[in-house]
């Protein structure tokens, strides 16, 4: 009896997280399917940057990848520079926030000092 | 019970690829040999009226080699000249696909009108794959259905022009000329999988349902929903709103039979709807109450359907003539389905030209109780 219910709970859970990720599979299509991720008109958009601009990018970002999505950032946005994290995939912010909060800090001192 | 011969017109090969759909390259495609089986098709589709079948069936699919009709209406166009009594069914025409489906109540009244009002025109949402292949959003798929629908329905039956102000369809004069000769309009048909919502969109509305490559056991269940989804709609089902499209294969005996649906007919489960798994689930393309429901009996993927599993469920019905007859019993008299759908594949043109007249010599008459009716009476509209 106790092993039934513990049979049919796992289930459940397993069947309520199946359809929770295609809740959220469902709400990302919503405003990602076509285009699909990405946006057509972005590219002559990152020309008109006039910002200071500092890209970091993880090197193992697979949902954006260094190429061709951060090289063409790097070289469409006006005097961008771009900072590759060897140990980061998508979010190199939350994978290596020292290294990331550096790279910000030297930028902005950077720039500060041009200034 | 209504026959209605059933076309995929599929370009059948064998390739290793990890899909048929979607993604196979039409590299494969020989437009010559294209050009040979799609007069077949139409060769075989003219003999089923020739020899007593009620109807006859396109559909639309994209971008496989599963079925090659990715516009089930110019199909339906070569019928309309070519043929002058059975019913053209189109089972049907993808409403969410499109981005301006007026397109497609212009083009159904043109047929209805030119073939002198024997057009059926199926409303489906197209299969999980033509999301990827059309680009259309599979999250608004069920939405665009029901808006498209409503236009068609109203562009047939209301004289315009008038405004239509959808969410994802705007017209600021809907006028469609011609108008369809049937009235109000042609009958519709809902060819689905069994999604509750279906059900209940279509009951409401008369609109018969059809179930595709369905096990019986899933058919009763559905059927017995519909039924009862029309009794509280305040009406009793018409035979002919319950409609199934199963192949079948009709041979000297038994043995021979089942060789040749292990060959042909297994062919469209295993290799035609060979798919990617995410191709068959878009995300947002069913409710989560299907999905849920879906996930408590899964069924099997078509490519891992095995002959022997398909033969168990009723899948496909093969047999000498008298042992089709007693399988479509089934259909006839437990089921009460009024319409069965079949396409046929002998292997090879003439085979399948023989395999139609044995079919029609040996096993329709024994369905025939019915032959003065009109299926179409009342149904669908």
């Amino acid at each position: 009896m106790m092993r039934t219910l513990r049979v049919v709970r796992a289930q459940l859970h397993a069947s309520l997280a199946l359809a929770l990720q295609y809740r959220q599979g469902a709400a990302l299509a919503r405003v990602a399917w076509n285009p699909y991720l990405y946006d057509p008109l972005l590219r002559r958009r990152l020309a008109r940057v006039t910002a200071p601009t500092l890209l970091c990018w993880g090197a193992h970002d697979r949902l954006a990848p260094l190429e061709p999505c951060g090289n063409t950032w790097a070289k469409e946005i006006p005097g961008a520079r771009l900072r590759v994290f060897a140990e980061s995939g998508h979010v190199p912010h939350l994978e290596e926030p020292q290294a990331v909060a550096e790279a910000v800090l030297d930028f902005c001192r950077s720039t500060r000092d041009a200034r | 019970m209504k026959f209605y011969y059933f076309h995929l017109m599929p370009y059948v090969m064998e390739h290793d690829e990890p899909s048929s759909w979607v993604t196979l390259s039409n590299r494969f495609y020989d437009p010559r040999q294209g050009q040979t089986l799609y007069n077949q098709y139409l060769d075989q589709l003219e003999y089923a009226e020739a020899l007593g079948w009620d109807g006859l069936c396109v559909n639309e699919h994209h971008q496989n080699c599963y079925g090659t009709m990715p516009s089930p209406n110019v199909m339906a166009a070569m019928l309309v000249r070519r043929t002058s009594r059975a019913k053209i069914a189109i089972l049907g025409n993808g409403l969410p696909l499109r981005e301006n489906p007026l397109r497609i109540a212009e083009e159904i009244a043109m047929l209805d009108v030119a073939s002198g009002g024997r057009v059926i025109s199926g409303f489906v949402r197209g299969i999980s794959a033509e999301y990827f292949s059309t680009g259309a959003n599979p999250t608004h798929s069920r939405e665009r259905f029901y808006e498209a629908a409503e236009l068609i329905l109203k562009a047939w039956t209301e004289p315009g022009p008038f405004p239509f102000d959808g969410k994802y369809y705007r017209y600021h004069y809907v006028n469609p000329w011609p108008r369809p000769i049937q009235q109000p309009h042609p009958p519709v048909w809902c060819p689905s999988q069994g999604s509750s919502e279906t059900v209940e969109w279509a009951s409401k509305r008369r609109f018969p349902y059809l179930m595709v490559f369905t096990p019986i056991k899933r058919i009763a269940q559905i059927y017995a929903e519909y039924r009862e989804a029309c009794q509280r709609h305040g009406y009793t089902a018409s035979r002919y709103q319950l409609t199934v499209n199963v192949p079948i294969v009709v041979a000297e005996n038994d043995a021979k039979a089942a060789e040749i649906a292990k060959k042909n007919t297994m062919w469209v489960f295993n290799t035609g709807l060979r798919m990617k798994p995410p191709f068959w689930r878009p995300p947002g393309y069913m409710t989560e109450a299907s999905l849920r429901r879906m996930l408590q009996n899964p069924p099997p993927l078509p490519s891992d359907l095995t002959f022997e599993q398909a033969d168990r469920e009723g899948y496909i019905v093969y047999g000498s003539p008298a042992t089709v007859r007693d399988k479509l019993k089934i259909f006839s008299d437990e089921l009460k389905a009024g319409i069965v759908c079949s396409g046929m594949n002998g292997g090879s043109h003439e085979a399948t030209l023989e395999m139609m007249q044995l079919f029609a010599e040996e096993v329709m008459p024994d369905f025939r109780e019915d032959a003065a009716v009109d299926e179409t009476a009342g149904v669908g509209r």
